[in-house]
């Protein structure tokens, strides 16, 4: 008999089974929670398990079915890529006018480029924007995203991607946005963004002593108060394009993240900014970071708001912008798990998009590549150049990651909730993704899956917001 | 004859070229659309004419100017931008249904037209409630959803019978079978002030009144949207118009065209033909597969887009149709389709003759 994939879980309330097969958690009695262990632990085989029996007859706990690893649209992709692009990001300039100390271009990572003096063409840029309007007929919305180092470094070819753009799209919906350091936001440039509605996201740390440990110019002087007065200025002009403005925070360890929140909680400029926190990447750094113990307190505490606003007993409002996100990630699992999809003989981790179809980032210089995240340095992730076009064999390498551990993902029990993609994986000396590059995200994906897995079925004990059930 | 062009892009616009190329109506003399659509306009302009002419000089040189579908849901300026234009040049605009309700057309005044077809006896109220029976055999075409190669089907059907001397009418379940000269569904099938019952009966007489006007050797009718829903987001009105239709008529054969799919499950397909057959009074005899996939680009996400695959995938993938115990129809090619719905012929020259 083929084995069968499963896991037990057990919180103070109650016994909890998870099957592979249908992607259910199962609410069980003690007994038969016991006897799911025995089969884990080996002392008793399946096949004599009556309990066994009796789930199967429900289609649960089949015998795992799946043959072969490959993403269901593979054979789609080139037909997406000629016809379904939806985003281009466009690296107008690889410099940049301050030197943050975490930056992913600032040396800190391996196989990551740095800071350059590299800028895109205009030739280059509406190359990218023909090349990108010819292979999205299908797409209903187009987006054109600005990218650096700075992107506002190259405001006087921004100005023209964005009216080139304007001047030959007819009837799709087009939007454009940038994420930005925020220093030179300010007169025509402005003037300029708000005219086109371009949406704009800025790097902003915290209060001005949080901000400026890492996010300086050149000279060595702190940020803050240049973006701060820009973002008054902005606010005072365009109260209503402000109000859409995002203001990115970047948690790192050279943060007092108390600090932090205290600033954004209390401070008048962003009471109708949407804030978003996102960690630094820990992934192909030189050397490891480590966070105090005042860190993981403040996040412990946060969660646990997370989790009381889950259990309706406590409002979203309450819950931090550090771990909002956790809401609409848990709706998302739940949702997942009461679908009861069952596993096909051909699966996919779930975590590749599909490379250059969601996101087409184009380097200064024409090269292509799946986004912005990757790394630049590896011939890996090049997908093409705007001269001779998209390979799509590289492509579906990039989407086919889960080919590399095929036989361990064949029998992992985090399948159905794998979200692993090449972007993620740490390369070391390696020059595409290898079982062992692969397998330490696969372990931190597996405890990951557990984690969340235990505590949906911890907050199924309690009442939930009518999104999350779970299928007793 | 009659010069048109088409305005914008719309996927139906290759079978409606292929079917105009015989037309002593009709000329198609061009495609004008996007700018984000210059490949795909330059190519079959190309096509058309040989060479490119600029927009305005079509729409000067034509006498028909005929609107499609938004299908994909683009901003309308250009259609408002393109009816001004016609109207400076006095050309003749025929509107699709879908896009008149969502243009303002009265707004850029001129003349225009629905794209529609009725034969002369079509009524728009009810009589009686009463079923007349058509001694005239009925065939359907039903499908998944939109976009499933139900108008493809519908025509390839009607030049099967129409090649083998049969005088056919065909009811098509596209706005663009009026072009060539087919009927299309009456009004009151989608009048949502009506109800269910009434649009029974009326369908039913409408039926009746074409049979006895026109006394055609078969009638074709092409039924509207899908026969289910495919989740919260896609309903397709929950197979109203095949309920409609199968209660309205005594149905003698049906064609299910399907979404492409590189292999069929034949236990499916028994799905499919219980459904029609227990719903919809339907009975399938054969399935077309047609040259476009539905697809839900992200599992969380209710909605489903269509891909319009092209020749390159479909020599890979397009199934072969004779590998199955179900009579398959091949769109792919439309050779191997006509041959293939030859069963339907065979189907209606075994009926017996009783008074």
């Amino acid at each position: 008999m083929k084995n069968i994939i499963f896991n037990t879980l057990k919180t103070y309330g109650g016994y909890y089974i998870y099957d592979r097969h249908t992607n259910s958690i199962l609410n069980v009695p003690k007994e038969e929670y016991l006897e799911f262990k025995a089969i884990q632990n080996g002392t008793l085989e399946a096949e004599n398990s009556a309990l066994i029996k009796k789930y199967q007859q429900q289609g649960l706990f089949i015998p795992n079915i799946v043959e072969k690893i490959e993403h269901p649209k593979t054979h789609m992709l080139e037909y997406h890529v000629n016809n379904r692009l939806s985003q281009l990001i466009l690296q107008v300039t690889q410099q940049c006018n301050l030197r943050c100390e975490y930056c992913a271009y600032s040396g800190i990572y391996a196989n990551n480029r740095t800071h350059s003096n590299k800028r895109m063409d205009w030739l280059t840029a509406k190359k990218a924007i023909d090349f990108f309007l010819d292979r999205s007929i299908e797409s209903k919305k187009c987006t054109i995203s600005f990218y650096g180092g700075e992107p506002l470094l190259e405001f006087g070819l921004i100005k023209k991607c964005i009216e080139y753009a304007e001047s030959i799209i007819e009837g799709r919906e087009l939007t454009f946005n940038m994420t930005t350091n925020g220093t030179l936001l300010k007169g025509e440039i402005v003037d300029f963004l708000v005219k086109h509605d371009c949406h704009v996201s800025i790097s902003l740390d915290g209060s001005q002593e949080e901000h400026d440990i890492n996010r300086k110019f050149l000279n060595g002087k702190g940020s803050f108060d240049t973006i701060i007065n820009n973002i008054i200025k902005l606010q005072e002009k365009y109260p209503d394009y402000s109000k859409r403005i995002h203001i990115m925070t970047t948690i790192n360890p050279y943060m007092d993240l108390s600090c932090v929140m205290e600033y954004f909680n209390t401070s008048q400029i962003f009471n109708d900014k949407y804030i978003i926190f996102n960690s630094m990447t820990i992934n192909n750094l030189k050397e490891q970071i480590t966070y105090d113990q005042k860190f993981y307190r403040i996040r412990r505490f946060e969660y646990i708001k997370l989790l009381f606003c889950l259990i309706n007993k406590l409002d979203e409002a309450y819950v931090s912008p550090l771990v909002r996100r956790g809401i609409g990630e848990t709706a998302l699992s739940l949702k997942s798990l009461q679908q009861h999809a069952e596993i096909g003989p051909v699966m996919h981790p779930g975590g590749p998009c599909l490379p250059g179809v969601k996101k087409l980032f184009v380097r200064v210089d024409g090269t292509l590549y799946p986004c912005e995240k990757v790394s630049e340095s590896l011939d890996f992730f090049q997908i093409g150049t705007l001269d001779s076009g998209l390979n799509i064999n590289k492509m579906r390498k990039l989407l086919n990651v889960g080919k590399c551990t095929e036989d361990k993902c064949i029998q992992c029990n985090a399948l159905m909730h794998c979200m692993i993609c090449a972007g993620q994986l740490e390369f070391g000396n390696d020059k595409e993704p290898t079982p062992n590059n692969k397998q330490i995200e696969c372990t931190k994906n597996i405890n990951n899956m557990m984690s969340k897995l235990y505590e949906m079925c911890v907050l199924s004990e309690f009442q939930l917001t009518p999104e999350l059930e779970m299928r007793k | 004859m009659k010069h048109i062009i088409f305005f914008p892009y719309h996927p139906d616009i290759y079978t409606i070229i292929k079917e105009l190329r015989t037309s002593q109506t009709f000329c198609v003399d061009g495609l004008i659309s996007f700018n984000e659509d210059r490949i795909i306009t330059n190519q079959i302009n190309l096509k058309l004419r040989s060479k490119l002419i600029p927009d305005e000089d079509l729409i000067k040189s034509c006498d028909t100017i005929v609107l499609l579908d938004n299908y994909r849901d683009y901003r309308l300026d250009k259609y408002y931008s393109i009816i001004t234009q016609a109207n400076e040049y006095n050309k003749e605009i025929v509107v699709s249904p879908s896009i008149a309700k969502k243009l303002n057309i009265r707004k850029i005044c001129g003349q225009y037209r629905i794209m529609n077809l009725q034969p002369q006896t079509v009524i728009d109220k009810l009589k009686d409630n009463k079923l007349y029976h058509t001694n005239i055999p009925i065939i359907v075409v039903l499908g998944q959803g939109e976009f499933c190669g139900k108008f493809e089907t519908e025509l390839l059907l009607k030049h099967v019978f129409i090649n083998n001397k049969y005088k056919t009418a065909l009811i098509s379940s596209n706005a663009l079978g009026a072009i060539l000269g087919d009927y299309t569904l009456p009004d009151f099938l989608f009048d949502d002030n009506i109800s269910f019952v009434d649009k029974v009966f009326l369908f039913n007489h409408f039926i009746f009144n074409l049979s006895v006007a026109e006394n055609p050797d078969v009638i074709i009718i092409g039924i509207p949207e899908g026969i289910a829903p495919f989740n919260a987001g896609y309903h397709n009105h929950f197979g109203l118009y095949a309920s409609v239709i199968g209660n309205a008529l005594y149905i003698d054969a049906g064609v299910m065209c399907v979404y492409f799919t590189p292999d069929l499950n034949e236990n499916a397909l028994q799905n499919i033909n219980n459904i029609c057959i227990n719903k919809f009074n339907a009975p399938i005899n054969a399935i077309s597969i047609s040259k476009i996939m539905n697809e839900q680009l992200e599992p969380q996400d209710n909605s489903y887009v269509f891909n319009f695959l092209d020749d390159n995938y479909l020599t890979q993938y397009y199934p072969n149709t004779n590998n199955y115990d179900y009579p398959v129809i091949d769109l792919f090619n439309t050779n191997n389709a006509k041959d293939q719905l030859n069963i339907f012929l065979n189907l209606l020259s075994g009926n017996l003759n009783s008074i």
